[in-house]
């Protein structure tokens, strides 16, 4: 569903991915996870070509992006994306932004758009809320309705980039628990989270970066418990907050 | 507190056809404001869109209209439009254009909608520049093309958040259609010249006119304050509402 070919990027001097391949099944759910400024958000923003690689070739659904010819407005229509701090439309009552891409990208009636919005809106635990404004929902909610927008397009793939990391810790569960259902439904997922019991739970592969490269890319259940690398198990120890035993 | 040695005769500006002047005064100073508004809003928009975006020459195209206009006073425009114009087209089409009943109304309205589309568009871009970077993000993500972004997200939101200095650029453009007068526009404060000029008694109609901006341009200040009032709705405020 996504392959990474040696994919480079470099922003200036910096290169912040190196010789990244990675291939992604339909309806797998992959966790990214790594230290801070380690290449995850850069790397899942290349997907929908958010961000573009100078080196190497991406190729989502069949087709490459690094094609010329490739139509990535249509592309990125397929690809719903989840933001760590959410970025609901403000001017828009939580409906109309679950509405607004489904009528203006897919061109379905108001009338279509608004009772698919009602569906999401019900899926995500929240339908009374329908008429409120962004700023009058809590993090959790906007999060809910955010990955509700995402939805509302009928993705082939969803992409998140820290969705709880923003939230305070009582508002997590109920946007893991929409992921979860997403995740029985056979949605092909990239999730950057250290939410590791989420990982552990869901995941069919973890993905472990750090200074742009991938280093380790285990199933959730041995990268957590018995990670092959240093780098890996350092890092392990520090989010899981197991003393490191080889630490003198 | 003043002692004006000038006997107020208020029968002048009521008296024909001092009142028909400045009827015709009022009108075609509103049609002024109201065309230049509308029409440098639209400008102006295009013109920070232009200035914002990543294709280069389009970005200093708009840069170099914007320190043109910006940076020469809004009177030498109308001059321009006016005398100068004119003389640059091809003679038989200058002359036609002279020869216009109304060129003046059209050359002043030409001169202060390119003068006020500067300050319109550096105002929206400032706008614009304040819209986080996520929300760009959010609507490409979603697939929407270019025009989609900017029509149904950061457009309306740079509006919302533009609307205070954008009601003071207004209804300065609104005064600003008194320097119309320069060029025989034959609006509000050309007629009470006019009047003056005839009658010798100019302070009359004057106060009618001043009373006349001042009115106008505090309800113009209101339309901003209820838009701001309305739109709060959905951009920043009411939270309030459910700590309660
Ligand atoms: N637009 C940009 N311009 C220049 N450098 C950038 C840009 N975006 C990211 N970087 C740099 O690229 C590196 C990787 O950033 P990225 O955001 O992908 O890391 P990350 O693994 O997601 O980190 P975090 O956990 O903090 O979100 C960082 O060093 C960052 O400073
Ligand atoms: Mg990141």
């Amino acid at each position: 569903m996504i392959k990474f070919i040696t994919v480079n990027k470099w922003f200036g001097s910096h290169h912040v991915l190196k010789d990244i391949s990675l291939e992604i099944s339909r309806g797998e759910v992959i966790v990214i996870c790594g230290p801070s400024g380690g290449g995850k958000s850069t790397l899942i923003r290349t997907i929908n070509r958010i961000e573009q690689v100078q080196v190497g070739e991406i190729i989502v659904d069949g087709i490459s992006l690094a094609n010329p010819k490739t139509d990535v407005t249509a592309l990125r229509a397929e690809i719903g994306m989840v933001f760590q701090h959410f970025n609901l439309y403000p001017h828009k009552t939580a409906l109309e932004n679950i509405m607004l891409a489904p009528m203006k990208v897919r061109g379905l009636s108001r009338k279509n758009a608004k009772e698919r919005a009602l569906r999401l809106m019900e899926r995500v635990g929240l339908s009374e809320k329908s008429d409120m404004y962004p700023i009058q929902l809590s993090g959790g909610e906007q999060q809910r309705v955010a990955i509700a927008r995402s939805l509302a397009m009928e993705p082939k793939i969803m992409l998140f980039d820290e969705p709880t990391s923003a939230l305070d810790p009582e508002l997590i569960s109920d946007v893991l628990d929409v992921m979860t259902s997403l995740t029985n439904e056979g949605m092909t997922m990239v999730v950057i989270t250290h939410e590791m019991g989420f990982a552990q739970r869901v995941a069919d592969r973890v993905v472990f970066m750090d200074k742009g490269e991938i280093i380790e890319i285990e199933k959730p259940s041995d990268i957590f418990i018995n990670p092959k690398q240093a780098r890996t198990r350092e890092f392990m120890s520090k989010i899981l907050h197991i003393p490191n035993p080889h630490k003198t | 507190m003043f002692n004006l040695k000038y006997d107020f005769d208020w029968g002048i500006p009521f008296r024909e056809p001092y009142l028909q002047w400045m009827i015709r005064g009022v009108e075609i100073t509103l049609l002024v404001a109201v065309v230049t508004s509308v029409a440098s809003l639209i400008l102006g928009t295009a013109l920070a869109v232009m200035r914002v975006t990543r294709i280069k020459p389009l970005r200093v195209l708009s840069r170099i209209y914007i320190e043109i206009f910006r940076n020469i006073p809004g009177l030498f425009w109308l001059l321009f439009f006016y005398f100068i114009f004119p003389e640059l087209l091809p003679s038989g089409l200058g002359a036609k254009l002279n020869s216009y009943r109304n060129y003046s109304i059209a050359a002043g309205i030409l001169g202060l909608t390119l003068n006020n589309t500067a300050y319109v568009a550096e105002i929206l871009r400032s706008g614009l520049m304040g819209i986080p970077k996520g929300q760009r993000e959010a609507a490409i993500s979603t697939g929407m093309s270019r025009v989609q972004q900017y029509t149904y997200v950061l457009l309306p939101q740079s509006y919302r958040k533009i609307l205070p200095p954008m009601g003071t650029q207004m209804i300065h453009n609104f005064k600003n259609t008194s320097l119309c007068m320069a060029i025989s526009v034959p609006e509000l404060t050309w007629a009470t010249q006019q009047i003056e000029s005839l009658t010798f008694r100019g302070l009359e109609v004057t106060t009618l006119a001043t009373c006349f901006y001042i009115m106008v341009s505090l309800s113009l200040g209101a339309v901003i304050i209820l838009l701001e009032k309305y739109y709060k709705i959905d951009i920043s405020s009411i939270t309030h509402i459910e700590e309660n």
